[in-house]
Parts: C-alpha cells; structure tokens; sequence
C-alpha cells in the first residue's frame, strides 16, 4: 500500500529549521538583549540552523551509501555545510565569546570558501548521473552560458564599481570580496541551473523533488554571500542583517533536498 | 490500457514522463520490439532494464517500489 512520499520526520525537521530562522528573525527585530544580545541571538541561530542541515545531510548521505553515485552527492554537500558551520562558530567565537568584530578576510572565510567546491562537484556529479536517461549537454551548455552572463553583471555592477576600485578597500579584502560573489555564481548558481535544466527534463516526477530543494538553497545562498560582498565593502554589515537569513534558509533547503531523498529511499509500496 | 501504457503510468510519478518513456522504449529495443508490442513475458526484461536505468539516480528501495507497482499494474491489464 501506498503512503504519503513525503514523511513526518521529514516535515518535522524541516519545520524545526524554518521556525528556528523565524524565531531568531523575531528576536533580533525585537532587539532583546540589547546590542550584544542580538548578535549572540543571530550568531548561534545560525550555528544552529546550518548544524542542524549538516547533520541532516551527513545522515542521508551515509544512509544512500556515500560511495554510490545516489550518495555520493550528499556526502560531498553535507561536508560543504559541515565546513561552513565551522566558519560560523569561529564568527560567532570571536565575535560572541570574545566580543571583537571578526577580521575580514579571517580566520572564518577558508571554511566558507571550502563550501562552493564541495557543493559544486555534488550538484554538478547528481546532475550528470542522469546522464543515461536524459541529454545533459544541453543543461551544461545553458548553465554555463548563463553563469558566465551573470558573472559579467556581477562584474559590472558590483566588483568594479564597489569593490576594485575603491582605494580603502585592502588587497586581502577586494580578493575575498571578488571571490565569494564569482564562486556564488560560478560554484553554487552555475551547478544549480544545470542541475535544475537536467531534472526538468525528467517531465515531473518525485526523483526531482530532491534536486530542486537544493537548487533553491544554493539560489539562497548565492544571493546570500553577494549581498554580503556588497554590505561588507560598503562597511554596512552587521550579524543580524537579514542576509543572515538567506545562509541559514539556504542550508535548511538543501537539507530539504536531503531529506526528499531519505524518503525516496524508503519503501513504500508493501 | 496496453502493458506499455501501464509500465508508464506506474512509472511516472516517480521518474517522469520522459524517463518513464525512455524505460520502456530502451526495454522493447533491446528486445528488438515495438513499445506496443510488449507482453507479461517481457516483465522480467523490463525490470532488469529499469534497475540498470535507474540504479544511478535513484536509491534502491525507490527502484523495488517502483518495480512492485508496475508488477501490480500490469497484472491488472
């Protein structure tokens, strides 16, 4: 007999991320705990919220087989979320624990640059294992005429402008500050347009339900870190900032995606 | 409702159309068949072609209940 494809636990943890963001959206609104309690309250929401989707996603992974092609890709993901957590709770060691701005470029960036390889090659190798039911060339050549379109706009109206030009700006700062924004659209935006054009292809179906949660996420993020690029160069960023929020519904998509596939992998029919 | 059409409907809420399509299709051309011209005897082919089809994209629980819907369904047509 047939049950329902999307389960409790699977709503349930979902619901737990969502209503975890909103609570820690509420909080911060409402300014409890004055200056330092709101960055607390943002720092380790977060912290939360991308632990919580790490974990989510590790589990599956080790679930589907992280050698087989159908795991492979959470696991790769998984660890991508798993690395940006660590980036979070040292921000939110130095910036709550020791209660000083945290340096940027500093020590947190590597594990968030470490994120957009892995979650790249995860999207990029579940987009090609479709490779013997669909044409995935045609989603490659899309995706990569579209992330290099984006990559000029990006260019154009943000690191020229803002960011490679402006003589207070440090070296170290104009490197990460072009970096994040290219690996948002070359690493996250690019293998999610492909990824996104290889599931639609499949004309409907749950199989693709897990793939689009995690196009979202990466979308999430990617507008996430551009907007961060944005505010850190413009020197108006501060753990609070309703960017946060795009990084912690971005994990909590992709552990969506985690999830529909958990399910996927459980039977159903008896 | 010919058995090809039944394979397809079974299939398609968890692969989509197009891959339901491309299962059934590489099935009868392995078998050096039309899609219509499948029969019951075929059911054993099919499901070896669907499980090498879909081995890298879907988890193999996914595949076994795929495989027990079209069973159910074909029987029946």
């Amino acid at each position: 007999m047939a049950g329902s494809y999307v389960s409790r636990s699977t709503c349930i943890t979902f619901g737990t991320a969502v209503v975890l963001v909103a609570v820690t959206a509420v909080l911060v609104s409402l300014g409890v705990g004055g200056e330092k309690g709101v960055v607390a309250i943002a720092d380790i929401g977060g912290v939360l919220v991308v632990g919580l989707s790490a974990a989510v996603i590790l589990a599956t992974a080790r679930r589907l087989g992280p050698a087989t092609s159908v795991g492979r890709p959470w696991l790769l993901i998984g660890l991508g979320a798993m690395s940006f957590m660590v980036g979070d709770v040292i921000w939110t060691v130095i910036e709550v624990g020791v209660g000083a701005e945290p340096p940027y470029p500093g020590l947190p960036d590597p594990f968030y640059l470490i994120e957009y390889p892995l979650v790249a090659f995860g999207v990029l190798s579940a987009g090609l294992a479709f490779r013997g039911l669909v044409d995935v060339r045609r989603p490659a050549i899309i995706a990569t005429v579209v992330g290099l379109a984006v990559s000029a706009i990006v260019y154009v109206g943000l690191l020229a402008p803002y960011v490679l030009s402006d003589p207070e700006i440090s070296t170290g700062e104009k490197v990460l500050s072009t970096l994040y924004p290219l690996a948002d659209v070359l690493l996250m935006l690019t293998p999610a347009i492909f990824v996104v054009a290889v599931v639609s292809s499949l004309g409907g179906g749950r199989l693709a339900w897990p793939w689009w949660a995690v196009a979202t996420g990466a979308v999430l993020l990617a507008f996430a870190d551009t907007g961060y690029s944005w505010l850190a160069a413009a020197d108006l960023y501060d753990s609070g900032s309703f960017i946060d929020y795009g990084w912690s519904l971005g994990h909590a998509f992709m552990m969506l995606g985690a999830l529909f596939a958990r399910d996927l992998a459980t039977r159903h029919v008896t | 409702m010919g058995i090809s059409q039944a394979v397809k409907s079974a299939l398609e809420p968890f692969v989509g159309a197009t891959v339901a399509d491309t299962c059934v299709r590489a099935t009868a051309l392995s078998l050096g068949k039309m899609s219509d011209e499948l029969d019951t005897d075929d059911l054993s082919a099919l499901e070896a072609s669907i499980r090498k089809l879909l081995g890298p994209v879907a988890p193999p629980a996914a595949i076994d209940d795929a495989i027990v819907t079209i069973q159910r369904s074909v029987m029946g047509v």
